[in-house]
């Protein structure tokens, strides 16, 4: 991989590695090994707007959402036949981790909604830069 | 899922809506869906997918001119909140062309792999990865102002 592939790569997929492309995550780690500095500097400019990406606030979850598909599924069109049981199952499974989820990321974020401005100058990309090129140890995640 | 559809349409009703069809539909072909074929995953991004696209192309067919510009909200001199930040952030995702929104929000916040996102969309990996350095290099600019005060 040369600082060209690299740079592309980081513009489509971000600073992360972990978004990016599998099959290319090993010798984009390994430029990085190499050129420091450089995917230093190109995975901060990307990382900047992942920051940036990341202040879009996910969907409230309304628990009358849930409720209005369980009524649809009580319906009587809506009886599982017998070889459609197990994606069902996979489907109500969906339906109440979605609920558990929601509800946990209420909690969670409403503390932090609610603190003052996002200190975009003092956090420090390059720390997320160096994160995610991962330690060496790290290789076989990628 | 509800995800998927806020940020594809950037309205929230609309959103629940695509997300009650979409388990709706995908309880109704459930018999046909054969485990190995397809991950559940992506084969559920593309009922939702389909139907956010139906939306789009209503909304194309039904409005006027889109709107060309984000709304610049408070003043980046002033100081943004973390939900002002956001706000300009989903506004500007809203702006961009919609093939661009489309590989961002599953790459970016679906976190679908590119051959995942690429699949989904109908389109080449190299085609996905044009799309999505696009999309950034847009959302670079619109948020300009942000980024000179961060």
């Amino acid at each position: 991989m040369d600082s060209a592939r690299f740079a592309a790569l980081a513009d489509a997929f971000g600073g992360a590695l972990r978004r990016w492309p599998k099959a290319e995550r090993v010798s984009a780690w390994l430029f990085a090994v190499r050129h420091p500095n450089c995917a230093r500097r190109m995975l901060k400019a990307a990382g900047l707007i992942d920051r940036f990406l990341g202040e879009s606030a996910a969907p409230v979850y309304n628990p009358a959402l849930a409720d209005r598909i369980e009524r649809i599924f009580a319906g009587r069109n809506f009886r599982p036949t017998p070889d459609a049981r197990p994606l069902r199952r996979w489907l109500g499974a969906g339906l109440a981790m979605a609920a558990a989820t929601g509800a946990v990321a209420g909690f969670a974020i409403t503390p932090l909604a609610i603190r003052s401005a996002p200190a975009f100058d003092t956090a420090d990309p390059v720390a997320d830069a160096t994160t995610a090129l991962g330690e060496p140890n790290e290789l076989g995640e990628i | 899922m509800l995800a998927l559809a806020s940020r594809l349409l950037g309205d929230s009703t609309e959103a629940e809506d695509v997300a009650q069809e979409a388990m709706v539909r995908a309880w109704r072909v459930a018999p046909h869906w054969r485990p190995g074929e397809a991950k559940f995953d992506t084969w559920l991004h593309r009922v939702a997918l389909n139907l956010c696209y139906d939306r789009l192309r209503r909304r194309v067919s039904t409005t006027s001119e889109p709107p060309n510009q984000i709304d610049p909200g408070p003043s980046p001199d002033r100081g943004l909140r973390a939900a002002d930040t956001g706000r300009l952030v989903d506004s500007a995702l809203q702006v961009l062309p919609a093939r661009q929104r489309e590989a961002i929000v599953l790459c970016h916040y679906q976190e679908l792999s590119n051959l995942e996102a690429a699949e989904l969309m109908g389109v080449s990996v190299d085609a996905l990865e044009s799309l999505l350095s696009r999309g950034r290099r847009a959302l670079r600019t619109a948020l300009a102002g942000v980024f000179r005060d961060g």
